[in-house]
Order: structure tokens, then C-alpha cells, then sequence
């Protein structure tokens, strides 16, 4: 084969890489009906025919690499951040890929989007080959074939504790990545409190390993995301909200360098508060006239020990304006009063409503309670086109879920149940939940985990009920501490 | 005692002798006599542990050269190209010539290894690297610290591929970075594995090990507090509380915070969610009632749960997904330093610390050298203008140390070494680029006159008119405050600097500038002393009698620019100089130069001129001054009376036309043949 028809055939499959991905993207948000999926089938359906030389057409994910038809496909700029991709899609639902088969070109638009939606549904399932399978057996989709990652009988065998082991890791990893990342915000607040000069070496290593494992698997960080800690709220606030922010990020596709940069935002976007003296950040009375106007400054100074940090002048650059932004709101009545009239950069939106939704589920010591987080998506809700960016706030409510995970509900039974895996998929309001029972010492413990999304055979109603939602923390609880604690 | 016998391969049998009869020795006194202390015996006891010893160490060491013949020479000449390329990299300063052969040499040799043995993967270890479990390069002690292996392994890298297709810049960036954190310290700004990160190479993978945290201890989330009062809460307490909530809620819809209340403070007072709701939580009793009232009304706090908010509320559709598209395009490519000046400007507007106004004063320097790298001249010329503004604020609390740190911002800014960034910016503009070079002009007239020392190196460079009037002009403008670069520059430029540079001059008016022209008249290039002469005599005739040593100047033109200044008018004082001049030197030897030297003094001369040149031309046996004797002088008076024009010089002229002596008469015919000569030239 020469080079030319070498470069053609990479190109070929660059090409149905991004109308693949760009299609199971689409139809995550869209309607079968809407222009863009609609595009989306017709170039997944050209690219493959182009890519289709012999009777199958293999895609497979090994080892990190993606093949198509046992080539591996180089990475280049444009495909380096797909190729993750599609090898992570792959993982997470167990597959080592797809056949297609010549026959393909017969099959309607619809057999199309049956398949693309099955792929992104098997994600939710237990066993998402099995679930596959039997979709693709139920619709006659016999032009396409799940490709199984071989298992040794033994991984036969140790399969459940594989998957054990692998949310342990997870958790481990997040658990990790957040304690260091928390360390590091700390190290750098208290040196530049010293007047020191201080580099973001640390920093930028853990925000770049934690976006790795965002891109992986985002919902565990979303999760320890609700980590409260009522003594140390400034810093543990600022690393929740990276991970929010991070999340967003990964949810709208950013690429792994703005996932970092954001990142590093939105750790440093409270840095200022160092400037704000204690008694007044925690002061549990009403502020007065210039104790106000202190806590005000905090993100004109967060902007100013940005600049002083030691770090090149291209990232220092790069993250001053989010941190300066993030209380001027969506219509820039916020603050600081400088007469800014720019609209607000992305990530100051994103931070902006990540802030927020973090400190209104917070308790304060000016504030007896925490708002549950349902409730706090209402507010936010509220504030959309106001203080924040209309279509964030709906990204911010779709990844989380409409009861995000660490939420306290209360059944219909009056048990008391933590949501520990928000349902994402679109219309669904049924999370998975871990009842909370009280020990004799009063707290609450871990109990059986239920998803409410279970139905009656005979009847067809929910079997549980949400009755009221509340904040953890009324009831003393730690989300984070029955979330990543061990099964 | 023991000498290891897995070390020593070549004294293991005396070794192994050795030892066993010590341990034969220590056995025998150990063992009882009657049992089992027969020599023979023992010894094949230790032999056979000695044998089990060694085969389980030597389990534990890797398969040693896996690699064939041929890879493990493949292997090892990359490597040693590799090594080179990067000795001279970290060596020689960026773009050099030998550092840049050795990476084309290193980009042809991998691309020659990717072909036979395709992509390079190795793994990395304190003092090696590995190919295929068999070391390809080790580190000795004495090189440990500059060796690349040391660089990799202390940041963590544990693992790094070289992909086929490596191209050249990926691997100068690969090297940029190694070099760039040879050394870290202790407050770095990242590291090798940050900046590869970062590089988002497509051609060279890695993985890295944490290297920071090691064993620090984890978060232990059961230990961390949530809320407040949460430890004391109790089974009854906390059941109670959520009574008191439930039932708060079913009569007053939400005991929690109303957000929207500190949302509308927030319109109308324009403060943050966060913190309002620290002031509005606290509202006095007596209007505690009125706010419990409007929470009756308020609905802002329901739950996004609840049945009126429908999922079509937060549903993305077509237009806002395809908004979300570009607004992340936007950010993505972000990179405005406008919006980073406008952030620095609102932040040195609010400053009250002079320490803290300066370090944002550094930043901001910095980024004014990477948008003029960039050309953005408009971004430049708005700040500039911004801080011209704040430095000269006329406000009673405008701080005193403001003033002088914008103005030494301004200094700094017109030092060479970030001056020079201009240039390739400056000489990229084209005449067609009208509104480009009118910003830049502005824009350098921010600058300090030190700046001229810059500029007038760049001159000779300019290809573009407009350009070229531009910089004079803003040359121009800069010496009315402060001629003294100019001077200097002046004074030790080159020709073509200088020559470039006198026209600027010719535009400042005042003694100083006459100053330097004359300067100018003794500059080591003939052309710019020809050249300020010219502009000198031109501006002001009468400048002559200051550049009247110049007519012994070694450069023929300029003695003939002298002459002719002098001659262009009359003048005492001329006629003085040249009267004593030809009186001292008689015995120049260039004929020319006398005869020029009489020239002039006939056409600026008067009456004492004409009785010298009258009693040169007539008189005879006036030798005491033998040269004046000399043929020459009676042609050069004669010249001069010619030149003279009045009527008692042609009187003089036809006295002499018929003198009895051939000697006079000779003279007068060769005056009038030179005359009619140069009155040939000058008409032609």
C-alpha cells in the first residue's frame, strides 16, 4: 500500500471517528427527530460505508489504543482526545468493540439510532454486553456484532471482584486526587498569606491528574464533591468547586488542556479570601458597610496573587480573568464595580454556578442550615439569564441529576435514604439510594441499597416514593464518608 | 569475610572454598562428634544450600538481553545519537547550529529504528533505561545528575514512548522541556511531566508515578465534620430537627435560606449570593415577620423536583447546543490580552499597597512583551493610555509612590533587551499597513527617549517609507524631551545608523542640535561627516568658520564642501583663517588643495585679502618664503583675484596679463585657462 492510499484510509477513519463519537454525543441530548442527530446518522452512515473495503468493518479498544480493521489509528491532534474517548466508552461498558457487516447500508435511520442508543443505555446496565446483545438480537440488527473482551475462565470467575476491586480503585483514586489537590491549595494560600513567593508545581500535577480521571469517570467526582467540612469550608469549598467546574467541563467536551486550566481557576478562584481577615469570614453576625466591602475585594485580590505566583506568564494569564469574574454575574451586576462591561469569560460561568451551588449546600456559621442540593438546582434555576448563563445551568442539572448524589431523602415509608448514584438519564427522577439507619449511638449507618426505580411487577408503581429531600448535614451525615465507604 | 558469590563471578570457586570450610569449622563445633561431622558430608550440605541460594537469587534477576544482536545495536547507536543530541541541546543556546544538525541527525535515525523495529517504548529506572527488559543506556555515578535518566526518573516518569512519525519539533519541545527543568527548585512552576502534559505531544506517550505525595496521610472523610452542631446531634435531636424542618416546610415552604431574596439584594445591590445571604440571614427582629411573610409568597425555593418545574426546563436545545459549541470554541482558543490588561488596569486602579501595585505592575510588563511579540499595537496603546491616566490622576488620595513606579514601568519598558521584541513586528509592516504603523507610532511615543539607542539599530532594517518617516518622526518627537540618546548614538553608530539618523536632527531645532551636527563633523565615517557638514553649512552658512579645520579633512568631497561653504559668502573671520592658513602651510604639497585654499580666500575675501593676493601675484624675489615664490601661489592669487570680481582686482588681473616677466604673465594665463574651466563645470 503506498502512502497516499495510506493517508486516505487514516482520514477515512478519522472521519467516521469523529461522526461515531459526535453521534453518541448528539443523541445524549436530542431527539431522534432533531436536525443534528439526523446529520449525525447520514455521516455515520457515509463515513462507515467509505471505511467499509471488505465484508466487516472492525472497530476494536485495546490497551489503550484504538484499532480499526487491527490498524491502530495514530494520534494526531485532532483524534487524540476521540481515541481516549471512544477506548473509555468502550471500558466502561466492557467491550472490546464492534463488527460491522457489508449489509449495514440496508438498514434504516432508525436501526441506526436503536444501535447508538443502546450503546449509550448498556452504560447504565449491570451487564452492559448482555443487555447489548439481546438489544441488538430483539431489533434484528444483525448487520452490526459486539465484539466481547476475552475472558479467562478465571476472570470469569473473579469477575464481581474485579468490579469491586475497580470501584475501590476508583474511590481510592478520587479520595486521592482529593486530598492532595486539597493539600496543595493549602500550601499555596499559607505561603502566599507569608508574602512568599510560591510555585504551582503540585498544584498543576494533581489538577492534571484529576482531569485524566475526570475524562474517565466524572461522576465519583461529583460525588466527593459534597464533601463539607464546617471547619475548613474556604478550602474544601474551593477544591468542590474545581471538581464541579472540572465536571462541567468534561460534560461540554472541553479539551484536556482547558479542563486543566479551568481546574486551576477555580481551585485559586477564592484564593483572595487569605486577604479577608477570619473574624470577618466567619463572623456569625451581619456584616457591616466595610467588612462587607473586605469580603467583596476577595476576588480582585484572588486576580492579584494569581499574577505574583511562580508560574510562566502564559497560565498566569490564562487563569486571571474566571477568579476576577466569578461574582460579576451573568448580567454583570455583580461585583467587583469596576464598570466591566465584557460578558463573562466560560469558565467564570461555569465557576460562577459551581460557587454558588457549593456554598448554598454548605452550612455556615451564619447560616443555621444547608439548602438540600435539589433544592439549590431550583435556585439556581431561578437565576438562570440573571446571574447565570441559561445554558450552564441546564449542562449543571443534567450532569447532576435532579436529586444529585448526596442528597437525604425521605421515603414514603419514612426511612431516610442517601442518593449515592443520581439517575442521568433523561425524564428519569429515580436515583439509587443507600438507606440510612440510626445506630444506638444516634448516628446514622450505611444500610441496604436500593434503586428506586424498581417497579412493582403486578402493579407497575415505583415501589418507593420520594416524599422530602433534605440537606446531610441536618441529620449529621457525610455523604463522601458512605459513598467511598467499603461494601 | 563473606565475599558474595553472586558479585564475583571470576574468584567464586576460591570464594566458595574459603567459605566452606569456615562454615565446615563452625558446623563441627556446633554438631555433637558423633553425628554427622564428616567433612565430605558437610561441605556437600553447604554446596547444595550454596546451590539453592543462588538459583533463588538469581531467580529474582530479570532475563538479562532479551534483545537480538541487531536490536541491541539498533538500540544502542539511537541511543547514542540520542544522548548526543542532547548533550549539544542543553550545551548551546536555542537554534544553534550543531544542536539543531544533532536533532536532524537523532529525527533520521529514529525514523530509521521505527522502520525496522517500530515504536521505541522504555521503561525508566533510577539509573537506566530499558528496552524490552534489557537496559539500552546506564548511568555512571559521576554523570548521575545531568543524564536524562535522572531527569525522568526524578519527576516521576516511569514509563516513555517514542511514537513512528516523530517529527523534528516534537522532539526540540521534548528537549526545550528537559532542559528547561534540569534543575528545579523548590518553588518550581511544574516539572518535566506538567510541561509534557501540557505539550500534548502526539508522538511521545509516558506514564507518570506520583513523586510529591508519596505517604501523606489521606483524608479520613468518617473524621470530618459536616455541619456545626452535627456531633451533638443525636438520634432524638436530629429526628427533631427534621421534624421542626418538615413541618416548617409544610407551613412556610421552606425554612431554608431564601436565596431569592439575597438574589433580588443581590440585583439591587449588587452583592453576591454567597455573602448576601450572610447579611440577609441576620435582618432585624421587628422585620423578621415581614420577611417570613414574603417567604409565604415565595416560591423561589422549591425543589427543581417539584411537579411545576417541567424536564423540557433544562432540556439543550439545537440553537443553545450549537451557542454551547461555540462558546467553548471561543474559550478554548482563548488568548486576549485585552481582557488581561483591562483585569491589571481595574486591580492597579484599586491598589493602597505600593508592593502590591508593583508586582502588578511586573506582570503587566511581562505580558506587554508577549503582545508586542504578538503586534497587537492597539491592546498596547490602551493600556498605555491607561496608565499615563492613573499616573498622573489629580486626586488628593492618589498615592505619592504611583507616580514614580509607572514611570519606572515606562523605563523598563524602553530597555534594549525588551525593546528588541519590537523589532521583528516593526519590520514586518508593509506600507499598506497604514492604521498598524499609526498605532505603533503612539504606542512608541509612550516609550522614554533611552529607546532611541533601540530604534536607531533598527533603522538600516526598515524596507517600508512609511516606516522609516514614522520612526524619525517618533525619533523626533522623543528628543524634545531628551536629546541625549540621540547624541550618543550618534556618536558610536555606523554609518548607516547615523547616516539614517541625521535627517532627524535637521528637524530639531536649537543649540543642541547644532551640537551634535558638529559632533557629527568629526564621526569616524566620512559620509556622515560629509553629510552633517552639508546639513550644516545648508541650515546656517556662517557655521563654515566652526568647520574651518576641515578643510585638511583626508575626504576630498568634504574639503570641497568646506571650500565651497567658505567661499559662499564673505567674512572677516573667513578671510582671517585662510590668510593665516596659507601663510603657516606654504608647503602643502597638494597643488589642488592651495590653489583651493586662494579660491577661497578671493571669493570671502575684501580688501586685506586683495593686498595679499595682490603682492603674491606681482611681487618678485619675495623668497624668503620660497614658496611663495613658487609658481603655484602667483597662480593661486591670481585665481583668487579672478574670483575676487571687484575693479581693482581685474586692474590688478591686467597689470599682471602685461607684466614684463613671463613668470607673472604665466600665471595670470594659467589662472584664466582654470578659471574658465570651472566656470565650464559649474554652468555644465
Amino acid at each position: 500500500m503506498d502512502n497516499q492510499s495510506s493517508l486516505e484510509i487514516i482520514t477515512c477513519y478519522e472521519d467516521f471517528l469523529v461522526s461515531f463519537f459526535s453521534l453518541l454525543q448528539a443523541i445524549k441530548i436530542h431527539g431522534d427527530n432533531n436536525r443534528l442527530v439526523v446529520d449525525g446518522v447520514r455521516k455515520f452512515n457515509e463515513n462507515l460505508a467509505h471505511c467499509m473495503e471488505e465484508d466487516s468493518f472492525t472497530i476494536k479498544a485495546s490497551k489503550g489504543f484504538l484499532f480499526f480493521e487491527d490498524e491502530k489509528i495514530p494520534y494526531t491532534k485532532r483524534t487524540k482526545n476521540l481515541i481516549d474517548n471512544m477506548v473509555h466508552y468502550f471500558d466502561a461498558r466492557n467491550l472490546e468493540g464492534l463488527r460491522f457487516f457489508s449489509d449495514f447500508d440496508k438498514a434504516s435511520p432508525k436501526d441506526i439510532l436503536v444501535l447508538i442508543r443502546g450503546l449509550d443505555s448498556a452504560g447504565q446496565e449491570e451487564d452492559p454486553v448482555a443487555w447489548l446483545t439481546d438489544t441488538l438480537d430483539l431489533n434484528n440488527l444483525a448487520w452490526v456484532e459486539i465484539i466481547q473482551k476475552p475472558k479467562t475462565e478465571e476472570e470469569e470467575d473473579t469477575g464481581a471482584d474485579e468490579e469491586n476491586e475497580l470501584d475501590h480503585m476508583r474511590r481510592e483514586r478520587a479520595k486521592k486526587d482529593y486530598t492532595y489537590v486539597l493539600a496543595s491549595l493549602k500550601e499555596v494560600a499559607k505561603k502566599v498569606s507569608e508574602k512568599k513567593r510560591v510555585g504551582i508545581r503540585k498544584t498543576v500535577r494533581v489538577v492534571q491528574e484529576i482531569v485524566s480521571h475526570i475524562i474517565e469517570d466524572d461522576e465519583i467526582y461529583t460525588a466527593i464533591s459534597t464533601l463539607r467540612v464546617f471547619d475548613d469550608y474556604t478550602f474544601t469549598h474551593s477544591v468542590n468547586v474545581a471538581m464541579l467546574a472540572m465536571c462541567i467541563g468534561k460534560h461540554v467536551n472541553f479539551s484536556r488542556r482547558s479542563l486543566e486550566r479551568l481546574g486551576i481557576c477555580a481551585l485559586f478562584h477564592d484564593l483572595g479570601k487569605i486577604e479577608v481577615p477570619h473574624e470577618v469570614l466567619n463572623k456569625p453576625g451581619k456584616l457591616d458597610d466595610t467588612e462587607f466591602r473586605l469580603l467583596q475585594e476577595h476576588s480582585l485580590n484572588s486576580a492579584r496573587l494569581i499574577v505574583k505566583l511562580r508560574a510562566s506568564r502564559d497560565r498566569k494569564a490564562k487563569i486571571l480573568l474566571p477568579p476576577f469574574e466569578h461574582h460579576l454575574k451573568y448580567n454583570l451586576s455583580g461585583y467587583p464595580y469596576a464598570g466591566w462591561q465584557k460578558p463573562l469569560t466560560l469558565f467564570g460561568r461555569i465557576i460562577a454556578i459551581a460557587d454558588v451551588y457549593d456554598a448554598i449546600t454548605s452550612e455556615r456559621v451564619y447560616r443555621k442550615s444547608a439548602m438540600s442540593p435539589d433544592r439549590a438546582l431550583g435556585l439556581l434555576l431561578e437565576g438562570a439569564g440573571k446571574d447565570f448563563d441559561p445554558i450552564l445551568i441546564k449542562v449543571f442539572i443534567n450532569m447532576l441529576g435532579v436529586y444529585p448524589v448526596g442528597t437525604l431523602l425521605k421515603l414514603d415509608n419514612g426511612d431516610l435514604a442517601l442518593v449515592v448514584k443520581s439517575s442521568r438519564k433523561k425524564g428519569e427522577r429515580r436515583p439509587i439510594v443507600t438507606l440510612m439507619k440510626q445506630d444506638p449511638d444516634g448516628v446514622y449507618q450505611q444500610g441496604q441499597t436500593l434503586d428506586l426505580s424498581e417497579r412493582d411487577r403486578r402493579t407497575g408503581n415505583y415501589v418507593r416514593e420520594i416524599s422530602e429531600t433534605y440537606h446531610p448535614s441536618a441529620y449529621g451525615i457525610q455523604p463522601v464518608q458512605h459513598i467511598f465507604a467499603e461494601n | 569475610m563473606v565475599h558474595s558469590a553472586s558479585y564475583c563471578t571470576n574468584c567464586k570457586i576460591g570464594v566458595k572454598n574459603y567459605v566452606a570450610e569456615c562454615f565446615v569449622s563452625v558446623f563441627k563445633c556446633i554438631l555433637p562428634p558423633s553425628k554427622g561431622r564428616n567433612k565430605k558430608k558437610i561441605t556437600c550440605c553447604f554446596y547444595w544450600l550454596m546451590l539453592t541460594t543462588m538459583t533463588t537469587e538469581q531467580k529474582k534477576q530479570p532475563p538479562e538481553n532479551t534483545l537480538s544482536e541487531t536490536e541491541l545495536r539498533d538500540a544502542s547507536n539511537l541511543f547514542k545519537i540520542f544522548l548526543q543530541a542532547w548533550k549539544n541541546y542543553s550545551l548551546y543556546p536555542e537554534g544553534h547550529t550543531i544542536s539543531t544538525k544533532s536533532l536532524e541527525s537523532l529525527v533520521a535515525a529514529f525514523a530509521n529504528f521505527f522502520s525496522k523495529h517500530g515504536d521505541l517504548d522504555l521503561v525508566v529506572e533510577k539509573q537506566r533505561l530499558l528496552w524490552q527488559n534489557t537496559a539500552v543506556h546506564e548511568v555512571t555515578a559521576r554523570d548521575y545528575a545531568e543524564d536524562i535518566v535522572f531527569l525522568l526518573y526524578r519527576d516521576g516518569i516511569s514509563w516513555i514512548e517514542f511514537l513512528q512519525g516523530l517529527p523534528i519539533d516534537e522532539l526540540t519541545s521534548f528537549f526545550k522541556i528537559l532542559k528547561k527543568y534540569k534543575s528545579i527548585q523548590e518553588e518550581s512552576e511544574g516539572d518535566i511531566v506538567t510541561d509534557l502534559i501540557d505539550g500534548d505531544f502526539a508522538y511521545i506517550e509516558f506514564k507518570a508515578r506520583d513523586v510529591l505525595w508519596q505517604d501523606y496521610p489521606l483524608l479520613d472523610f468518617s473524621e470530618l465534620q459536616a455541619g456545626q452542631d452535627s456531633s451533638e446531634i443525636g438520634a432524638e435531636g436530629a429526628e427533631q430537627q427534621g421534624n421542626e424542618e418538615h413541618a416548617d416546610l409544610s407551613a412556610r415552604g421552606s425554612k431554608e435560606p431564601s436565596f431569592s431574596d439575597a438574589l433580588r439584594e443581590a440585583s439591587a445591590g449588587g452583592a453576591s449570593a454567597g455573602e448576601t445571604d450572610q447579611k440577609s440571614s441576620q435582618v432585624e427582629p421587628e422585620e423578621t415577620e415581614q420577611q417570613k411573610s414574603s417567604e409565604h409568597a415565595d416560591i423561589s425555593t422549591k425543589s427543581i423536583t417539584d411537579p411545576s418545574f417541567s424536564d423540557a426546563l433544562w432540556e439543550i436545545s439545537p440553537a443553545e447546543h450549537e451557542k454551547l459549541q461555540k462558546m467553548i470554541q471561543k474559550e478554548e482558543n482563548w488568548d486576549n490580552p485585552e481582557d488581561v490588561f483591562d483585569v491589571l488596569m481595574v486591580i492597579l486602579q484599586s491598589q493602597t499597597d505600593s508592593d502590591n501595585f508593583s508586582s502588578t505592575l511586573d506582570f503587566t510588563l511581562e505580558e506587554v512583551i508577549e503582545t508586542i511579540e504578538q503586534g497587537e499595537f492597539d491592546q498596547l496603546l490602551k493600556l498605555f493610555q491607561s496608565l499615563r491616566q492613573l499616573q498622573y490622576k489629580d486626586t488628593p488620595e492618589a498615592p505619592t509612590w504611583m507616580r514614580p513606579l509607572i514611570e519606572r514601568f515606562f523605563q523598563d519598558l524602553s530597555k534594549p533587551e525588551i525593546f528588541n521584541s519590537i523589532c521583528p513586528p516593526l519590520l514586518a509592516l508593509h506600507d499598506n499597513d497604514a492604521n498598524k504603523i499609526a498605532t505603533l507610532q503612539q504606542v512608541l511615543l509612550y516609550f522614554s527617549p533611552d529607546v532611541i539607542f533601540s530604534i536607531g539599530q533598527i533603522i538600516p532594517q526598515i524596507r517600508s517609507q512609511k516606516v522609516y518617516n514614522m520612526i524619525l518622526e517618533v525619533i523626533e518627537n522623543l528628543c524634545l524631551k531628551n536629546m541625549k540618546p540621540l547624541e550618543e548614538i550618534l556618536q558610536h553608530a555606523d554609518s548607516a545608523v547615523a547616516d539614517n539618523l541625521l535627517p532627524v536632527l535637521i528637524k530639531l531645532k536649537g543649540e543642541r542640535a547644532t551640537k551634535i551636527f558638529l559632533l557629527m563633523t568629526k564621526h569616524p565615517s566620512a559620509k556622515v561627516r560629509a553629510q552633517a557638514i552639508k546639513i550644516l553649512l545648508t541650515k546656517d552658512p556662517k557655521i563654515a568658520t566652526q568647520l574651518f579645520s576641515l578643510i585638511d579633512d583626508p575626504n576630498e568631497k568634504i574639503r570641497k564642501e568646506i571650500f565651497a561653504g567658505i567661499a559662499s559668502q564673505k567674512s572677516t573671520l573667513m578671510e582671517n583663517l585662510l590668510l593665516k592658513y596659507i601663510k603657516e602651510n606654504p608647503d602643502k604639497k597638494d597643488p589642488e588643495h592651495i590653489l583651493a585654499c586662494y579660491e577661497a580666500l578671493g571669493s570671502c575675501g575684501s580688501v586685506t585679502a586683495f593686498q595679499f593676493l595682490k603682492r603674491i601675484l606681482l611681487s618678485r624675489g619675495w623668497n624668503r618664503f620660497k614658496s611663495f615664490g613658487k609658481a603655484l601661489h602667483r597662480e593661486g592669487a591670481a585665481m583668487g583675484l579672478l574670483l575676487m570680481d571687484s575693479w581693482e582686482a581685474k586692474d590688478i588681473l591686467l597689470e599682471a596679463s602685461n607684466n614684463r616677466y613671463p613668470v607673472i604673465r604665466q600665471a595670470i594665463q594659467n589662472a584664466m585657462t582654470r578659471f574658465e574651466v570651472l566656470r565650464g563645470i559649474s554652468d555644465g
